[in-house]
């Protein structure tokens, strides 16, 4: 099967896509290319809308005197890189931080058989279900009045990525789809929620030290 | 090709899609968007003097729902000129009607901008209704406005006279936010009566430049709020919390008088001074907003 027809097959066979035999017997090249190369159109159109935000208000800006349109037209190149390295950087953080908890649980927790690597490559195709969101940012760049249905092919897409991922889990750790829920979105959403509650606690007691 | 080809290549060609997009978007210059937004609509009604032969009085009465009001004397000779701007439809509602050498224009727009311009020949009435925006009016050279009546529920409103124009009365009425008062009409004469109500917001009376034989008195009360006043050049009549009259010392013989009465419910008042002078003496006003 070639490479479209692989994609294709995850789209619309998931369950059997990410059987072990099909996902151990591809490289990680591959499912992290193509996890780099939507992550990178994601945060260039990210940085386009952002960058035709700041427009919206350098355009105020100029009406009420200060002159930034140069600047803006000076820095665009230079955001538009850093917000796209920035959006790749987060995505190969998420990659290996959600892969070695699903991996953890669906292996060690559930008795699951495979390897971290398997949830590497798992969670690496599962991101071309990241297309309906690419579709939808680029619909908002060029035709924002079709900002509804870039919000639906936004959700649709992060809707779709999470039942693909956890039937994903299942397929390729052999566990049921309550196991393979919990392993890949409860166990990283816990950890994540403790590091966000690590890092908001102190700062939030910071401010109040402030405010007393 | 299989169906699971078909879906890989579509999956691949937005992606493409998505890369070369963004890629022309941002290689492609951007200006800096236009604010405000350009208006997508503009009607004009001009009224010429040989249309109105016999007039010499001119009722205006506007009504907006929404948007903003600007009000000025025309280089041109004409009766009036209102100009409509607006970016949605919904087109204005203009009427005229003379009676006894007496021109109504009644204009109603649900919201834009209008702009207004007077000729220097005609005695004005103008009653500006706004249920929401702001507006600025500038009574100046030889503009002959007999009465200025503006009401807004809210929004803020700037009122300068300058030159040499004639206003007996004035009221401006808000229901909420603010009106600044600029007075620099040296060549002022006649007697004004300048009003203006806000129920919740701010006035400010700038510093007034007038004609050495123009006597000004201003009475300003603020129910709930603050009131400050400079006394500069002028003699303080009553000064107590909420209420302070001022007026130049040649008031009770001057032949040309201004009398500008403030009433702010809730609020704050500036008499006779800018609110850039005020914000620079905070730090001394208020040594612990100054910082180290």
């Amino acid at each position: 099967m070639g490479f479209t027809g692989r994609i294709g097959f995850l789209l619309l066979n998931p369950r059997e896509a990410f059987k072990p035999e099909n996902i151990d017997s591809r490289g990680l090249g591959e499912p992290f290319g193509l996890l780099v190369a939507f992550s990178a159109v994601i945060g260039v159109l990210v940085s386009s809308l952002l960058l035709a935000a700041v427009r919206l208000f350098a355009g105020m800006a100029e009406w009420f005197g200060f002159e930034v349109g140069s600047l803006i037209a000076s820095v665009s190149i230079i955001v538009s890189v850093a917000v796209t390295v920035c959006f790749i950087i987060l995505a190969v953080v998420l990659w290996a931080l959600i892969s070695v908890f699903t991996h953890l649980s669906a292996r060690y927790l559930f008795k699951g058989s495979g390897r971290y690597s398997g949830a590497l490559k798992a969670y690496g195709y599962n991101s071309v279900l990241l297309s309906p969101t690419v579709l939808g940012l680029l619909l908002l760049v060029y035709l924002p009045g079709l900002a509804p249905l870039s919000i639906i092919l936004v959700v649709i897409s992060t809707v779709w990525l999470l039942f693909s991922w956890v039937t994903a889990v299942g397929s390729y750790y052999n566990i049921n789809g309550g196991k393979a829920f919990f392993s890949a979105f409860i166990i990283p959403l816990a950890f994540f929620s403790l590091v966000a509650l690590a890092v908001i606690l102190p700062l939030a007691s910071t401010f109040r030290g402030f405010a007393v | 090709m299989n169906a699971s080809t078909v879906a890989g290549s579509i999956i691949i060609a937005i992606l493409l899609a998505g890369a070369v997009g963004a890629g022309i978007n941002l290689s492609l210059p951007q200006p800096v968007a236009a604010f405000p937004a350009p208006t997508k609509y503009r009607e004009v009604y001009v009224g010429k003097p040989e249309d109105y032969p016999n007039v010499k009085k001119v009722n205006l009465e506007v009504s907006m729902e929404m948007g903003g009001v600007e009000l000025k004397a025309s280089g041109e000779n004409l009766v009036y000129m209102l100009g409509f701007s607006r970016k949605a439809s919904g087109k204005p509602l203009v009427k005229t009607e003379v009676s006894d050498g007496v021109l109504t224009v009644s204009a109603v727009a649900a919201g834009g901008g209008l702009e207004i311009l007077l000729g220097r020949n005609y005695v004005y009435n103008v009653d500006i209704s706004i249920r929401s925006g702001g507006f600025k009016l500038a009574i100046s050279d030889q503009l002959q406005v007999e009465s200025l009546k503006v009401t807004a529920a809210s929004g803020g409103g700037y009122l300068s006279l300058e030159g040499s124009p004639s206003l007996k009365n004035a009221e401006l009425s808000l229901g909420s936010g603010g009106v600044v008062l600029d007075v620099k009409a040296e060549g002022f004469k006649g007697s004004s009566k300048l009003t203006v109500s806000v129920d919740s917001g701010g006035v400010i009376v700038k510093p007034l430049k007038l004609a050495g034989d123009v006597g000004c008195r201003i009475k300003a009360t603020v129910e709930s709020g603050g009131l400050s006043f400079k006394p500069e050049n002028f003699t303080v009549v009553e000064s107590a919390k909420n209420t302070c009259e001022i007026q130049t010392s040649n008031y009770d013989s001057a032949v040309s008088r201004l009398n500008i009465l403030v009433s702010v419910g809730k609020g704050g008042v500036l008499i006779n001074q800018e609110l850039a002078d005020v914000i620079r003496q905070m730090p001394q006003a208020y040594p612990q907003m100054g910082g180290v």
